[in-house]
Order: C-alpha cells, then structure tokens, then sequence
C-alpha cells in the first residue's frame, strides 16, 4: 500500500528523526532564545500607499488619483502618518507598542530594477551586480556567538519556499519547507535512500533529511490541507503559510531565523490602495502577522518580524493608475519585545523639489541601519561584525539602536 | 561508472532522460543529430494565443448581454410596482447598462484571482458573478493543466530531445509567468508560437516575436502604455510604462550589465508605447498584436546614443535589431546558456565559444547549439545541476513510457516547486547548480516518486529495466541500492531519487 499515515510514520522514525544535533546541549541560565523572521515583499510596495503621509501638504495632489472613501478609516500614528486602513491588526499592535514603522527608507540601490533591487535587498551588498551569492541573514545567522547571552537553538535557518531566497543562502545551514499534497515516503524507502545518498551525494543527503524532519513536525493540521490549495507567497496562501512557519519556529528544536516571501506588490496597474489590489494584499500581509502571533505563541514576546520590500514606488500615480518602480519606501518591524508605537523617518517632503529624481520618495534612511541595529539588539551580533561580514562596505552606517526593548 | 560517462551527458545534461529506446549508442554524435530533427508540434488541438483570448472575450460578452437582459427585466419589473424583485441581483439597480456594453473585453477572468485589483472593470465583474449567469454551455479558454500535458506526451517520445531542452531554456530565457488573467491563458500558446518555431532560428526572429507577442505585452504591462505626446495621450490619457523596456534590456538582450542608463529605459518604453492588444471582439485583428499611433510617442528617440528615427511600427523593428546585434547581448546570452546546460562557473573558453559563434552567425540558435554540444568542456564536466521538477517529470514518463501519475504531473509540479509556465519573477526559473537542492524539493521529489510506482512498478522488471534500458547510466552504489529493493514499487522509487537521475 502507497497511503503510510503520518501516525505510522510517526511511530516508525521519529524518535531517530528527533534524536537531532541540532537540539543544544544546555543552556546558559537566563538566556534569550529570540526568533527572527524576515517577510520579503516582492515587487516593491508602495510605501507612500501603506503608510500614508497625510501631514504632508503635497500628499492630496500626488495622489488625487487614488481617492477612495475608505481613506477616512485611515489609522493616525502621529501628526504626519497614517496606516493605510487594509491593517487594522498592525494599528492594534502599534497601539500596543509592538510595532515600528520606518519611513522614506531605502537599500543603498538607487536604480528600479526588481532584480537588481532584490539582489542588494538580500544580499547586503553596497551595490548590485557584485556576483555575491550568499545572503546576509544566513552571514547572520553564522556570526551568532551562542556564548553571549543568546540562547542559540538550532543553527539553521528556515524558508518557507520551493527554493531558498538569496536572504537566506549561504554557509549557514538552511532548510526550506512549502506545503504539500502527497502521501508521505515509506520510512524503510526513506532510509534506503538516506544510504544510497550518504554513500553518493551528501547534499542530497543533508536536504532529504531536513525534509523529512520538517514534514513530521508540522502533522496534519487541518489548516495544512487548506494550505496545499494555495501558493504561500500569494495573498490566499500567506497568512497559512506564516502560522506553519511560525509554529515550526516555536517548536523548542526549531529555527530560529526564517524567511518568507509575498509576492505581487509590483502595482503598475489599477493599484487600488485602499480598495483594490494593493488593498487586499495589505488585508492579507495583516492576517499574515495575526497568524504569526497565534503561531508563536508564548515566544512572541522574544520574537521579531521584519517587512521589507526591495523598493518604494513613484510618487505620483502613473497613466494606468498605478505606479511604477521607486526609490523611498517603508519598511515594518512587529514583535513582543520591538520597542513599537513609533514612525521613524527624517522625512525628506513630497514636493516637486524634494522628490528624487522628481519622480520617487527620497530615500533619508540607510536600510541598512535598521538591519544592523535589529541584528545587533535582537540577536547580539557586534557593530564590527556587522559593518565587515553581514554588511560589506557599510562601516559607516551606524546601527539604529533602541529598536528591540532590553 | 563515471559520473561524465557521455551517455549520461546525452541523456542528462542535454536530454530529459532515457527513453524506452535506451541509451544512445554513439553519445556525442545522437545528440548533434537531434539539431537535424524537426521539432514536433503538439498533438490534440490546443488554441493559439487569439484562439484564446477571441475566447475569453466572447465568453465575457456572452455574459454581458445575459445580465443586461436581467437588468432590464427587473427594471421592469420595479416599474409594474414589485418590492422583492431586486433578488435577481443586488447590483442590479445602481449598474447602468450603457456602462456594462462599452465595457469591451478588457478584465479579468473570473479564475484569475491574482490580478484581483477592484478597480471599476472588476467591480463590474464582482456584480456580474452575483448574477449567477450560467456559462456552461459557452467555450472556455484551454488551461495551462491541458497545454502542459500535450507537452509531456510531446517529449515523451521525443526523437530530439536536446531541442525540447532548449525549447525549455528559451521559454525560460524569454519569461512569461502565468501571474496575471490575459497572461495565463496565453503563456502555453507563446511556446508553441515564439519559442519552438524559433528554436533554432534566429536570435533575432525570437527577440522579436517575445516583445511583440499578446502575452508578453500583458506580463510586462505594455497593455496600455501610452506615450503622453501621442494623440490619445494629449487628451489625458497619458502614461508610459517602463516594464517591458526594462526587462527586454536586462533580460532579453543586453543584460544587466550591459551598458544601458535609466534614460535609455524610458526611451525605449516610449519607443514601445501603442505597442498593445486588439480585444475588440468585432475586429478582425482581435486576440493579436497591433500598433496603434494614436497612442505611440511621436518624435525620434536616443537609445545607446544612437538615434531613432520617428518611423511608427518601424522605430522598435530598428531598436530590437540593434539590441539582437549589440555585444553585450552576446555575452549575456553565452553567460546563461552556459550556466543552464554545463555549470554555474563556465571556464572562459567556453563562454568565448559560445560568445564568438553567437556573433559570428548573427545570433543563429541552431549554431549556438551545436558549438554547446561540440565543446569538450561540455563533456568533461560532472554533472553539478539538479533537473528542475519540469525535467524530473518529463525523465519519468520517458523512462515509463507512460504519464506518471497519481497525482498527474501538473499538480506534481506545483508541489515540487515549479508550476508550469509560472516563474517567480520576469528572470525566469533559476539555472544555479543548487537551485532546486532544497529539503522541501528533494522530500517531495520522493513523495511523488513513491506514490507513481505504486501505480507503475507492477508492469515492470526492475532487473531489466537497469541492466538494459539504463545500461552504463547508473553508479554501482545505486545499482545495488534499486535491485535490493523490497519491491518493485520500492526499487523504482529509488531508482528515481538516485542521484544518477536527478542530477545532470
């Protein structure tokens, strides 16, 4: 017979699955065990949509285009800013404190091409086209020092995708995972062909048997099989695809650092900010962070969430209502322990002479500072550490500090 | 066995697999042979790409007139004084009908939730699905399921197989991604009418016939790019779209570095505005690609410092030429072919190979293809590369001679990682060594390995199948492995997860 439950299964291998290397000796007393998960949004959210910078006299006329009723549900973060209303579940925990928002923010890339935007976004380089294949979350997850008061559980990182985004790609191990619709391989052929690998093919080896591992956590949630319906980087599939991710981060032996991916935000069309598609991605980037709270359970408080995009939009509204390839844009950082309520942003203004190029939001920020300072406060990485190996080139670019609370 | 032993290059590196023929005799000399074949066309009928889309937009306006007819009739029916007759429909009352007829072809379908803007047109489309019309009885567009299918029975018996590899890598080269409604039901007719018949052809000839083709205009919204100087942009319509410029700079011909400054982009996006897609369904044209000078930016444009004249339809006809030309579009086109079929570091020997005989022909695919094959480092390079899932797929049913299943291939390859035709992003699916090595990939490699034998295996003898049909393919180690198999069933699960058959 072909169907092995996951029950048989279980009772077959996991004790030989779950006898794992991984799993740490012992701990340091009182130590943190933080979790890190990075959502990557595809295509360049328009920043200028999500976080609406309604005190700025320029706002109305650049995006008149984009009117909509629903902008009176918009969410006041302070005098200057206002959530776009698609996220009441961020408002509620930017009320709570436990959400940041960083404003007119971008990657030292300063071109509008997806590839190359992305390229700088993951791999952490100055500029695009350096051929660097690994990304610097992985650099990061290889620097963690476990001796300095960060608990470090498993030492690998986890995708949630067919294929390991660059982010995420290097020397540290990673494993990725996506649902899936078939029955599972019998344990004795899993074996058999562990063997066959180990004796040919090791990273072969190594990649079937975190697959194996991954799968016989998750179980068979009912949620699960709804899962297998819809893609996990689309906005059907995200929020499933982040309560998996999350619960698989939750676990004691699980990653720690992961990575997600949401397709879909390149709005050159019928953008619909507040009604539209963009809308209903914000809807589902929202439900997204629901899920990964419930996911995580009790770690939330020691967990953070990063919500970036390889760039802003233009500022203006295009011929076909939507808008281009950017600069400037914004980026989110939600958890139990981010020091939240706030907008960060030296805003730059929306008229014709500030924008950049007269076309984008001007980019004030160095992502790159938000990067360092998250990994320096959540994951006690060194400032050299990150200006050498995780950044390269990025010396000077100080850390933003006092984003995650001590 | 050595892992560069030349039948299993033939098979792997420039092949899908063995067939039920077996393994080449003479290695090197089948696969030059393959070029010489012509390429098959799918059997069944499948609609070409105005097929399609004539299809989507009769079915649309079908639709149409059958809730105009609602609405009148409730319309009516509120004139004649009844209170609960607005059941019919609840947008009934606040659509207009004039609105509904001017409408034209132009939205989404209704399987096509990942174009889901609610802008006007598809708040249309919401009030029409509470119609509840029923469509039953009228033509629907082929699916990507039914395209990917005839494909498989296509390679399955393949006589050149090396040509439906770079069939595949064109296809990946020239990126459509079924993202988008029009994209998705237009991606299967763009391989069968811009990549195969062009396979080895000209570069030139498949540069032009991508940019220009319905499904590529809508992936790359260039649907309604509208130069602001043009006729209709005057009037306010105005809007130029710079994807398709972009991506046919980076991706298509020059690459990323290929010398190209963001002014050279807006050039060309303006050079291609009025470049777009008749959907009239009273037009002859309709479901192709027309150049409207209403909407294309008049004037000479600057690209690379070379001026273009204002020639209407002419001015991207010259733009692509040059770009087919450029020496850039050389070096980035021998970059990725070489990562694709050999390896992701590709001696410098081999990239000014494949470079000079791209030049040296003009870009003649058929010569790029051979001097691949003649190239001793391709021979002499371990195979590094993971088969995608497309080739994983297409290897099993050649070795089976059948379509494996359960679950049928396409829903196979959505689990595996790559749906058909839906690449992540415009750059297509990834051609590094380790792209596909992940532990999700490889244990659902396995899971769909194990669940096809269990239907296959019976008709089969594992002993013969590896001592005959993949003579000399397989390492001892994965001999053994495969003929101690407890089953049949087993064995052919490991047979099929050897590294052997997976790696290329």
């Amino acid at each position: 017979m072909t169907g092995t439950t996951r029950r048989h299964f279980l009772a077959a291998t996991s004790a030989a699955l779950f006898a794992s290397p991984f799993i740490p000796k012992a701990w340091a007393a009182g130590s943190r065990d933080p979790r890190l998960l990075v959502v990557i949004l595809r295509g360049g959210l328009d920043g200028l949509g999500a976080v609406m910078p309604i005190g700025d006299p320029d706002f109305a006329a650049l995006r008149a285009d984009f009117q909509s009723p629903r902008l009176g549900e918009a969410h006041r973060l302070d005098a200057m800013f206002a959530l776009n209303p698609s996220m009441p579940a961020l408002a509620n925990l930017y009320d709570r404190k436990e959400a940041l928002i960083f404003h007119a923010v971008a990657t030292p890339y300063r071109a509008r091409s997806h590839f190359d935007g992305q390229e700088v976004l993951e791999n952490g380089m100055p500029k695009s086209g350096t051929g660097e294949d690994s990304g610097w979350l992985n650099r990061a997850l290889a620097a963690m020092q476990p001796q300095k008061g960060v608990r470090l559980a498993p030492k690998r990182g986890l995708a949630v995708a067919a294929t390991t985004p660059l982010i995420l790609r290097g020397a540290a191990p990673v494993e990725s995972w996506q649902p899936q619709a078939m029955n599972y391989a019998r344990a004795d052929t899993l074996q058999r062909l562990e063997a066959l690998y180990d004796a040919r093919d090791l990273k072969l080896a190594a990649a079937l048997r975190e697959g194996a591992r991954v799968d016989l956590f998750l179980g068979d949630e009912p949620s699960m099989k709804r899962l297998q319906q819809e893609a996990p980087a689309s906005s059907k599939g995200f929020a499933l695809a982040a309560n998996a991710a999350a619960r698989l981060m939750a676990a004691p032996d699980g990653p720690r650092i992961a990575v997600m991916n949401f397709d879909g935000w390149d709005t050159h069309t019928a953008e619909g900010p507040y009604d539209g598609r963009l809308a209903k991605n914000l809807v589902a980037l929202d439900e997204g962070v629901t899920a990964l709270r419930t996911g995580m359970g009790p770690v939330w408080s020691d967990t953070s969430v990063l919500i970036i995009t390889e760039f802003g939009r233009t500022a203006r509204v295009n011929g076909t209502k939507g808008t281009d390839h950017g600069n400037g844009g914004v980026a989110f950082l939600v958890g139990g322990r981010v020091n939240g309520g706030r907008v960060i942003a030296d805003w730059p203004g929306l008229s014709e002479k500030a924008l950049f190029e007269d076309r984008d939001l001007a980019p004030t920020t160095d992502m790159r500072a938000v990067l360092k300072g998250l990994l320096a406060d959540q994951l006690d990485i060194d400032e050299k550490t990150l200006g050498s190996t995780i950044f390269p080139g990025s010396e000077q670019v100080r850390p933003m500090r006092g984003l995650i609370r001590a | 066995m050595e892992p560069t032993h030349p039948s299993l290059l033939a098979v792997g590196r420039f092949g899908l697999g063995v067939s039920k023929d077996g393994p080449p005799s003479d290695p090197r000399a089948d696969v030059e042979r393959q070029l010489d074949v012509a390429l098959p066309s799918y059997r069944g009928e499948l609609r070409d790409t105005p097929g399609q889309l004539r299809t989507m937009v009769e079915r649309r306006q079908y639709q149409r007139e059958k809730i105009n007819e609602k609405v009148a009739a409730n319309r009516e029916a509120q004139r004649k004084g009844g209170a609960d007759v607005a059941a019919a429909g609840t947008g009934g009352g606040e659509m207009a009908g004039g609105e509904m007829a001017a409408g034209g072809g132009m939205a989404g379908d209704g399987d096509m939730a990942m174009d889901g803007g609610m802008d006007r047109r598809q708040k249309r489309d919401k009030r029409r699905g509470e119609f509840d019309i029923d469509l039953s009885g009228v033509a629907k567009a082929n699916n990507r399921a039914e395209d990917f299918h005839a494909w498989l029975e296509a390679v399955r018996d393949s006589p050149c197989p090396y040509q439906e590899r770079l069939a595949l890598y064109w296809g990946n080269h020239f990126t459509v991604a079924a993202v988008k409604g029009k994209v998705a039901i237009t991606v299967g007719p763009f391989q069968r009418e811009v990549v195969r018949p062009n396979v080895l052809g000209s570069f030139h000839d498949m540069l032009v016939a991508s940019t220009t083709h319905p499904s590529m205009i809508f992936y790359l919204d260039n649907e309604r790019s509208i130069g602001p100087k043009s006729k209709v942009g005057q009037r306010g319509k105005r809007g130029v779209n710079e994807n398709l410029a972009r991506e046919v700079l980076e991706l298509h011909s020059l690459g990323a570095d290929g010398g190209y400054t963001q002014a050279d982009v807006t050039s060309f996006a303006k050079v291609l505005s009025g470049w777009t897609v008749d959907l009239n369904p009273e037009s002859d044209a309709c479901g192709t690609t027309v150049f409207k000078e209403a909407w294309h930016e008049p004037g000479a444009k600057t690209i690379l410092g070379k001026r273009y004249a204002d020639d209407g339809e002419g001015q991207l006809r010259a733009v692509l030429k040059d770009l087919a030309e450029h020496p850039s579009t050389a070096r980035h086109v021998s970059r990725r072919f070489s990562r694709a079929f050999v390896a992701d570091d590709a001696s410098p020997a081999l990239l000014t190979a494949l470079e000079r005989s791209f030049t040296d022909t003009n870009g003649d695919l058929k010569a790029l293809a051979r001097t691949l094959v003649r190239h001793d480092e391709a021979w002499s390079t371990p195979p590094a590369k993971l088969r995608p899932p497309i080739e994983f797929v297409a290897s099993v049913a050649r070795l089976l001679d059948a379509t494996p299943r359960p679950p049928v291939p396409y829903v196979a390859l959505v689990a595996m990682g790559q749906p058909y035709l839906t690449a992540p992003s415009p750059k297509g699916w990834s051609d590094d060594d380790d792209a596909w090595a992940t532990s999700d990939g490889i244990k659902t490699r396995l899971d769909w390995a194990q669940d096809l034998s269990a239907r296959h295996a019976d008709r089969l003898n594992m002993k013969q199948l590896v001592d005959t049909q993949l003579a000399g393919l397989l390492s001892d180690e994965t001999r053994t492995a495969v003929l101690r198999g407890e089953s049949q069933e087993q064995a052919l699960t490991l047979l099929l997860l050897s590294p052997d058959f997976q790696r290329r």
